[in-house]
């Protein structure tokens, strides 16, 4: 049984999201899948094939750099990490998100106040 | 060290990879990223207890549409890198061109509005530039080499250069015709490939006979013409040195286009044999299409210059020093310099008019050389001046087009900036928003330039045939011509959008989603109203200078030239190949006098041996007890032998005494009219009513003055009064022979051109031809540079004032629905209609009247530029300036008085509840 999709998500954020999993280290994408699950407590539901063509466009942009590896159950993995542009657009992006949010949510907020 | 190690090593890794999964293939690559991630996902759901399939379902559907991801990732992984650039820029373009269609097709009253500014301000330039480009820019078209050819002409010094006047430091004028003699003198040169000579005039041939005749415009030129110019025939050959001799049986080249008029273009022309007049002549050839030899007009029929001009002119043409009828062409050397060249021809001239030189006749005489381009040649044209001028104005008319779209989609996009915040949000970049609103001015700009086309199509036809008929244009639109268009086109669709883009560039997605839409930021506000303003001060320097040659044109028109032109018609029998001699030719005049004067709606008829701004004569003049006469600096006295009607015909005004009567005829006590400048001149204090005249080789009898007219002009809208004289045609003096016929039409609106010609043609059967027309065709062509300036400058006053107009409607339209809520407040408040209608009225005139004094201000400073080219008006003039500015702030007022209505039906509760 499939999941409603509760809250549909913005390219932009998407790219922020697999930024910020791998802010921590190299991380094959089922990695990042799963970091992404459990850090938004399933809020958010990101089909995996957009997450790969996410990692995969943020490493054309140089912002990601990837590498062969073996993984920690002995298989062959691709392994993403960011690379120093990726560290500074990851702050960049913080930035700007928290200042949207921010902005979005004094709207909100107050008109919920007033409500 | 470190870090420079491990940027070398990250490299270095890469390409490894880069390598490995080249070698792999991209797509095993992938496959191998993505099974490892399927299984990771499927063993991690079959630990919470999924059987084996179904966990590789859910796996599936946690991925979502595989296909559609795989197809996004090999995009994403194919090509080189350059190669991806270049796709993704493509692909980019291609949405941004979807994109900005549809953003069009959603407003297409604003889409169509932009195309159709842009097409008339290209259209404009377009056409501009095709009369420019013919006028100045061109060589002749089918001229091969054209920079090797260059026109000789005289320099010599102005006035005569007669010795005796000399000492002071004269005015050089550099042209005029030259004799045949002259041509052939410089043949002895070798700093010249080739030399060619022309006839100056076009001269009018009659092909034909009769009602059918047509009169053609003729060149004579001599048989090295064609290797000068490097021409090729279209169909036929060209004449060659034994057929250009006096006595030779007559060759002609036609031209294509009488080629396809008169004779269907039919290569059997070849060998046929045309009636010119008194001699047939054989076509042997024809020129290529738009050929017109090195000047502008055109051209039908090409003739020998030696065969056909002793037919023409006699033997004077060809022999002598006295018959100037030639212009001279030649070819330098590849390697001859142009001013060794001029040194040769000067002392080559010299020599052939060293007699002349040594009795002190032009003794500073020299040869110069000049481009075939008119821009490069000495003696430029009026219109050409007025040409270029109308280029700046229509650049000038495109700018004010280009603000206008500007302000417009500035407008448009404040209208969307919450749309283009939330495909911000959406994670749209800002370069690609950027070349979208780039991609959609260029669309626009093009859509424009393919509309001027067909402006510049049908525009240009229309000026060319009503302001340049003497001009031939070989192409419509050239290719000079699209090409000019294409770039303009390109290049106002990028002007137009600069502002907006920067609007575009300033927008961050929270800024814009917590825009409402009721606060529009200060600075696009501002820009708007600046760019307003602008176009103001632009309608108001195209309007002023449409003022200035309207009035020029006013004052011109209005000269008192002595006669009135209106209401005349001339009519001009062409008596060569007639067979008529003399006695009959004076009688066809006297018959044509006297029927012509009795059809009913004419007023007037009579002959005269000259016409005003036609020709003119001075024979010898005597007065008793004086040996010389004073002199005017135009020369004269001039004579005109002329019939009883003449005075009523031409209707000048006499002063004193009587006109030329049907009494005075051959055999009574012959007598003159002189006009004023001739009674002042020639008697100064005394009454030159009765006064003797000793005219022509009628030295022994007197010619009685009997009337005094006032001065009427000879032959220029701008000359200074000179002495000229009217004696009785029937008392014929020597070679006085009528040639013209002068008839005034009680209607000047309906002339009755045909039926002077049929009755002319009624009776004398065995005429060839009648040539009929206004006077004003005499004298319009003096006029031509400021009709030309005083009508496409008005087109383009109205037309930027007509844009301007539509700008500051829509800026005031989108603010007042823009700030409905404000006008909604101040309603609500109490404010009455009447503050209202001001508020948005002192804005609109406030706007106006600014671009107004800035316009105003620039006029005064570089109108003065204009002078040389207007006539009895100053470039600051008063009153243009102040029925211009009055223009403008009437129009401004006209534009913002819907918006300004609207904003009175604001209803306040509506816009207060809207937000």
């Amino acid at each position: 049984m499939r999941r409603k999709t509760e809250l549909t998500l913005l390219q932009g954020t998407l790219d922020l999201l697999v930024l910020k999993a791998l802010e921590v280290g190299a991380q094959h994408g089922y990695g990042v899948a799963r970091w992404v699950r459990e850090r938004t407590s399933g809020a958010i539901e990101i089909e995996d094939g957009a997450l790969y063509t996410s990692l995969h466009r943020l490493e054309r942009r140089g912002w990601v750099d990837s590498e062969w590896g073996v993984s920690e159950n002995n298989r062959r993995a691709k392994y993403y990490e960011l690379t120093r542009s990726g560290r500074r657009r990851l702050a960049a992006e913080v930035t700007a998100w928290t200042r949207y949010a921010e902005a979005v949510f004094s709207v909100v907020g107050s008109n919920e106040a007033a409500s | 060290m470190t870090e420079r190690e491990s940027r070398v090593g990250a490299w270095w890794r890469r390409w490894q990879r880069g390598r490995r999964e080249r070698e792999l293939g991209a797509s095993r690559a992938l496959d191998a990223e993505l099974t490892y991630h399927m299984e990771r996902v499927a063993s991690e759901l079959e630990r919470t207890g999924l059987s084996r399939a179904q966990a590789l379902a859910e796996a599936r559907q946690r991925f979502g549409d595989e296909a559609h991801y795989r197809r996004e990732l090999a995009r994403l992984a194919s090509g080189t890198r350059w190669r991806r650039g270049l796709q993704t820029w493509l692909a980019a373009c291609g949405s941004g061109l979807r994109s900005s269609a549809r953003s069009l097709r959603r407003a297409p009253g604003l889409a169509a509005g932009i195309v159709l500014t842009y097409a008339l301000g290209i259209g404009a330039n377009a056409t501009v530039f095709g009369i420019v480009d013919r006028l100045l820019l061109s060589p002749p078209a089918h001229v091969s080499a054209a920079e090797e050819v260059r026109r000789l002409l005289v320099e010599r010094d102005a006035g005569g250069g007669d010795a005796s006047s000399g000492g002071q430091a004269s005015r050089r004028v550099v042209g005029g015709a030259v004799t045949m003699a002259d041509y052939e003198d410089l043949l002895a040169g070798t700093r010249f490939r080739g030399l060619a000579a022309y006839s100056e005039d076009r001269m009018a041939v009659t092909l034909g006979r009769g009602v059918s005749a047509e009169r053609l415009p003729a060149k004579l030129v001599t048989a090295s013409f064609w290797d000068v110019l490097g021409v090729q025939p279209r169909v036929g050959r060209f004449f060659g040195v034994d057929e250009d001799v006096a006595g030779v049986a007559g060759v002609a080249v036609i031209s294509h286009e009488l080629w396809q008029r008169t004779f269907g273009g039919d290569a059997a022309v070849i060998g046929r044999a045309i009636d010119l007049g008194d001699s047939p002549y054989t076509i042997i050839g024809v020129t290529p299409r738009g050929f017109t030899g090195v000047e502008l007009a055109p051209v039908d029929l090409w003739l020998p210059a030696r065969t056909a001009g002793a037919e023409v002119y006699g033997e004077m043409a060809l022999g002598g020093r006295n018959f100037y009828w030639l212009s001279i062409l030649g070819r330098l050397r590849p390697d001859t310099r142009v001013a060794v060249a001029e040194e040769e021809a000067t002392a080559l001239h010299r020599v052939g008019r060293a007699e002349s030189i040594s009795r002190g006749y032009d003794p500073g005489v020299r040869i110069v050389t000049a481009s075939l381009i008119a821009a490069e040649g000495p003696n430029r044209p009026a219109e050409v001046n007025v040409a270029l001028l109308l280029a700046l104005v229509s650049a000038l008319v495109l700018g004010v087009a280009c603000i206008n779209i500007a302000n417009l989609l500035l407008a448009r996009g404040i209208r969307t900036r919450r749309e283009t915040g939330i495909r911000m949000a959406l994670g749209i970049t800002r370069g690609r928003l950027a070349a979208e609103v780039l991609l959609e001015g260029v669309l626009l700009g093009v859509l424009g330039g393919a509309v001027a086309l067909l402006i510049a199509h049908w525009g240009g036809a229309f000026v060319r045939a009503t302001l340049l008929p003497q001009v031939a244009f070989p192409s419509p639109v050239g290719l000079r011509t699209v090409t000019l268009t294409a770039g303009l086109a390109l290049l106002a669709g990028i002007a137009s959008v600069l502002l907006p883009l920067r609007e575009a560039m300033r927008h961050n997605a929270s800024d814009t989603l917590r825009a409402s839409q009721g606060a529009i930021s200060l600075s696009t506000s501002r820009s708007r109203a600046v760019l307003t303003l602008v176009q103001a001060a632009l309608s108001v320097v195209l309007l002023a200078g449409a003022g200035l040659f309207v009035r020029s044109l006013q004052q011109a028109r209005s000269i008192d030239l002595g006669f009135e032109a209106s209401g005349v018609v001339i009519a001009r029998p062409v008596i060569a190949g007639s067979g008529l001699d003399d006695a009959a030719v004076a009688r066809l005049y006297d018959d044509a006098v006297r029927t012509l004067g009795a059809e009913p709606g004419i007023i007037a008829a009579a002959a005269a041996a000259n016409l005003p701004f036609a020709s003119s004569s001075a024979i010898r003049l005597g007065l008793p007890g004086r040996s010389s006469l004073p002199e005017l600096p135009g020369g004269g006295p001039y004579i005109h032998a002329v019939t009883a009607g003449y005075f009523t015909a031409m209707d000048l005004r006499l002063l004193r005494g009587r006109g030329i009567a049907s009494m005075d005829v051959a055999g009574a006590p012959p007598v003159a009219v002189v006009n004023r400048t001739m009674a002042e001149l020639l008697w100064p204090g005394e009454d030159a009513l009765g006064q003797c005249m000793l005219v022509g080789d009628r030295v022994a009898s007197c010619t009685t003055v009997i009337g005094i007219l006032e001065d009427a002009h000879r032959q220029d809208i701008f000359e200074q009064a000179e002495a000229q004289y009217y004696v009785a045609l029937a008392q014929g003096h020597m070679e006085m022979g009528p040639s013209w016929l002068i008839v005034r039409a009680a209607d000047a609106a309906a002339l009755p051109i045909g039926r002077v010609r049929d009755r002319l043609l009624a009776l004398e059967p065995r005429l060839p031809f009648v040539s009929v027309f206004p006077m004003h065709q005499l004298i319009d062509p003096q006029l031509r540079s400021w009709t030309l300036g005083a009508t496409l400058f008005s087109l383009f006053g109205v037309l930027a004032l007509l844009v301007a107009a539509s700008g500051l409607h829509a800026l005031l339209a989108f603010d007042v629905s823009q700030s409905a809520r404000e006008i909604g407040l101040r309603a609500a408040l109490g404010a009455g209609r009447p503050r209202l209608l001001a508020m948005v009225l002192l804005r609109a005139l406030r706007l106006t009247a600014t671009g107004v004094v800035l316009g105003t201000l620039f006029v005064w400073f570089f109108a003065p530029r204009l002078a040389g080219m207007l006539y009895a008006v100053s470039p600051r003039d008063p009153l243009t300036l102040i029925v211009v500015a009055v223009t403008l702030l009437l129009t401004a007022i006209v534009a913002s008085w819907p918006p300004a209505w609207r904003a009175l039906r604001v209803d306040p509760n509506l816009a207060l509840r809207a937000d």
